[in-house]
């Protein structure tokens, strides 16, 4: 009798606590995923967790639509894209906070200059991938998230895996392309 | 050495891999909590919400069904068969064009113009025939029609008060004055006497 009281007032009271463990899984699986597509727009890791953290509250209102696995990250990853590059587009103090915070971690170095090497050419491969159109922009931060292969990255944009391939190959190219013009003109100098 | 660097930045996994290195990123250990709390924040997810809102939604939606067809169109619409038309809606033709049928002459000998002015109606005529004899229409006037119907829509509303009007047609109470017997004078009739003076003379 106790029972059936406490689960009719469970149904009454509408709280389905299966869906807020399955939120938990979600966001432990997704947390990073999230984290590093943000990341790979704003380089700047306490804007990419609040960027991260607002896609996941948006998540969360929505998650009965959500519930499966593969349409989570995919909408997840499109949100945060999208959250992050209107924060890139509306924060205008962004680019002072790079360089303050000096932008992406730099690989150890041995040497000091080898250190100065590696942010060198961490700046030219962010300044290289922010010249790249969003959609070729998005394809190469997602294939390199998670080791994530073609048919991944399709699934993640809801987008053919043919595209994303001949998006890929044509990013390369424009990164190539780009980082051998700033190696050349620096070489010059 | 710049040559060496060159030629690592142009192939793909070298780049690849420059790339996933700048992106091998972990957040920091409190996120996950701010994750959390920031949901924590956010109304708990509730199974009654959404089939609570579809069900006030369709009552609504049956209660405005039901006004709408309980309140019903009041307006008569505008295009009526000719013969439910008013009288003075109807096109009647001018009186000195119309023959008097009941004239002296038979068809055959009227004029070729006055047959060509009487009034036509073809198909009225034509549907006239084959129908069904009907009750006499009764026929009012449009305007007073039209007026009618506005006040039975406005009294239907609500929006007319007609308070004022029940106010004068409520019959007042007034004293009588008090019955008393009618005197009615006796009526005498005198005799007609004939005038002095020749019979026949003019007087």
């Amino acid at each position: 009798m106790h029972d059936q009281a406490v689960r009719l007032a469970g149904s009454l009271i509408g709280v389905e606590p299966e869906l807020e463990q399955e939120f938990e899984v979600r966001l432990v699986e997704s947390s990073t995923l999230a984290f590093r597509v943000a990341f790979g727009v704003l380089r700047h890791r306490q804007d990419a967790e609040d960027i991260a953290q607002e896609a996941f509250v948006k998540a969360y209102r929505g998650f009965r639509q959500l519930r499966d696995r593969d349409r989570f990250r995919a909408w997840l990853v499109r949100m945060t894209w999208r959250l992050a590059i209107d924060r890139q587009r509306n924060d205008r103090r962004r680019t002072s906070r790079e360089q303050e915070n000096a932008g992406p971690p730099i690989p150890p170095a041995e040497t000091a200059t080898e250190a100065v090497d590696a942010r060198e050419r961490a700046e030219h491969l962010w300044a290289a991938i922010d010249t790249l159109p969003e959609k070729l922009r998005v394809v190469v931060v997602l294939s390199n998230i998670e080791e994530h292969d073609i048919g991944d990255v399709a699934r993640l944009l809801g987008l053919p895996p043919g595209t994303v391939k001949s998006r890929l190959f044509l990013a390369r190219q424009r990164l190539k392309e780009q980082l051998q013009w700033m190696l050349s003109d620096e070489t010059r100098r | 050495m710049d040559a060496e660097r060159r030629d690592e930045a142009l192939t793909a996994s070298a780049l690849d891999g420059e790339i996933r290195a700048a992106l091998d990123v972990d957040p920091s250990p409190e996120f996950l909590a701010r994750v959390r709390t920031g949901i924590a924040s956010e109304p708990r997810q509730a199974a009654w919400r959404w089939p609570w809102m579809f069900a006030a939604a369709g009552a609504m939606a049956t209660l405005i069904a039901i006004a709408i067809v309980v309140s019903g169109p009041h307006e008569v619409s505008s295009v009526l068969p000719a013969d439910r038309m008013p009288l003075q809606a109807r096109t009647v033709a001018p009186f000195s064009q119309i023959v008097p049928v009941a004239s002296g002459f038979s068809r055959t000998e009227r004029s070729a113009e006055a047959f060509a002015l009487q009034p036509r109606e073809p198909a009225r005529s034509v549907h006239a025939a084959g129908r069904q004899p009907r009750e006499p229409e009764v026929l009012i006037d449009p305007r007073e029609s039209m007026a009618l119907r506005r006040l039975i829509a406005g009294t239907r509303e609500g929006t007319l008060d007609l308070s004022a009007a029940l106010q004068a047609t409520t019959p007042t109470t007034m004293d009588l004055p008090p019955l008393s017997e009618i005197a009615i004078p006796v009526i005498t009739i005198d005799p007609i006497t004939p005038e002095a003076g020749d019979e026949g003379a003019r007087q």
